[in-house]
């Protein structure tokens, strides 16, 4: 690795993912929008969660797992119930370390066996 | 900035650090292996700043991939704070391009969760969200300075303070879930994005299935309301 290989990687990483979060706000932040617009964006953020959360505890490793053996999956089931009932952030995260943390050791402690 | 609103940042920003704090650790520790320097592994903290982005980066310099391939990958893989960028302008009018361009270079996957459900509420204001980011930043460029020096002596348990993440998450989105056309439209976009990542990489799945899911559901809600209206 030479230096102007590391700070050309740097430099233009930095670029190129600035500019996606900066153009956004430049041209929205002060426009009027249309209707249409804000009532799609509301629905947006949901979306992004359910995205976001789905894809981490069922895929995992590239592939769709729906097995006991996957502890990001039966560590949610926990957590989503968790946050359903409290509506809480301190606890569903608690919950979800305490969860994980036990799968993972059980898991190992079956392994062993 | 008083003692109470000090407090107020802390309580909104602790569940990100909470998971930056291992993870930064883990960032540091990896781009120390692979030969960056401290100045380097920092500079990539301060100027790239993504959690995903960085590992991506260091470990594509690792297998000595050309820095135009680097620099694609990690392009399409960070496109996806466009989304978060537009979502959390409806929230930043009427900011000055100063606030804005320095209020875009925080936007995470995480700061971009917290900051959102927070804006939802009342009594918070860009003003709060930028410092949450600037705590959240600070975190993460802290934590991997401490994992390159600490590199071989602390061992940290990754997976974990990944899922630390991934539980505030579904925390964060709990609040929405009240609304069942919003909850029918988070599942929806949950099993797209499932069947999406199968086929397409660099996280791409997650904007895709959020963009169409969204546009579906808003679409048919004009489309319902015009008939109520008949």
């Amino acid at each position: 690795m030479t230096e102007q290989y590391v700070w050309t990687v740097i430099i233009f990483c930095g670029l190129v993912t600035y500019l996606p979060r900066l153009f956004p706000l430049l041209l929205l932040a002060n426009a009027s929008l249309p209707a249409w617009f804000v009532l799609w964006l509301k629905y947006v953020p949901s979306c992004v969660f359910g995205a976001m959360i789905f894809s981490e505890i069922f895929v995992r490793a590239d592939r769709l797992n729906l097995s006991l053996d996957n502890i990001y999956l039966i560590s949610s089931v926990g957590v989503f119930a968790v946050a359903f009932r409290t509506k809480s952030l301190p606890l569903s995260i608690a919950s979800g370390l305490f969860l994980f943390w036990l799968l993972q050791t059980q898991t190992f402690l079956i392994l062993s066996f | 900035m008083n003692v109470f609103s000090t407090r107020k940042i802390l309580k909104t920003a602790w569940p990100i650090c909470l998971g930056y704090i291992p993870l930064g650790f883990a960032c540091g520790v990896f781009a120390q292996k692979a030969g960056l320097g401290i100045v380097e592994t920092l500079s990539m903290c301060v100027v790239l700043y993504a959690g995903s982005g960085q590992f991506i980066s260091i470990a594509m310099m690792m297998q000595s991939a050309s820095a135009l391939s680097i620099i694609l990958t990690v392009f399409i893989v960070n496109l996806r704070h466009f989304l978060f960028s537009s979502i959390l302008s409806e929230y930043l009018r009427g900011k000055s391009a100063w606030f804005l361009a320095a209020f875009a270079h925080e936007t995470t996957d995480e700061s971009f969760a917290v900051n959102l459900t927070s804006f939802e509420r009342a009594g918070w204001t860009p003003e709060d969200a930028i410092r949450v980011n600037a705590a959240a930043h600070l975190t993460w460029t802290l934590s991997n300075a401490a994992g390159f020096f600490c590199a071989g002596l602390v061992l940290i348990d990754v997976r974990l303070a990944g899922y630390a993440l991934t539980a505030m998450f579904i925390g964060l989105w709990s609040f929405y879930l009240s609304n069942r056309r919003l909850l029918a439209a988070g599942i929806g976009a949950g099993v797209l994005a499932v069947v999406f990542s199968l086929f397409v990489g660099y996280k791409l799945h997650i904007v895709l299935a959020a963009v169409l899911t969204s546009a579906l559901f808003a679409f048919s809600g004009a489309c319902g309301r015009e008939r109520r209206y008949d």
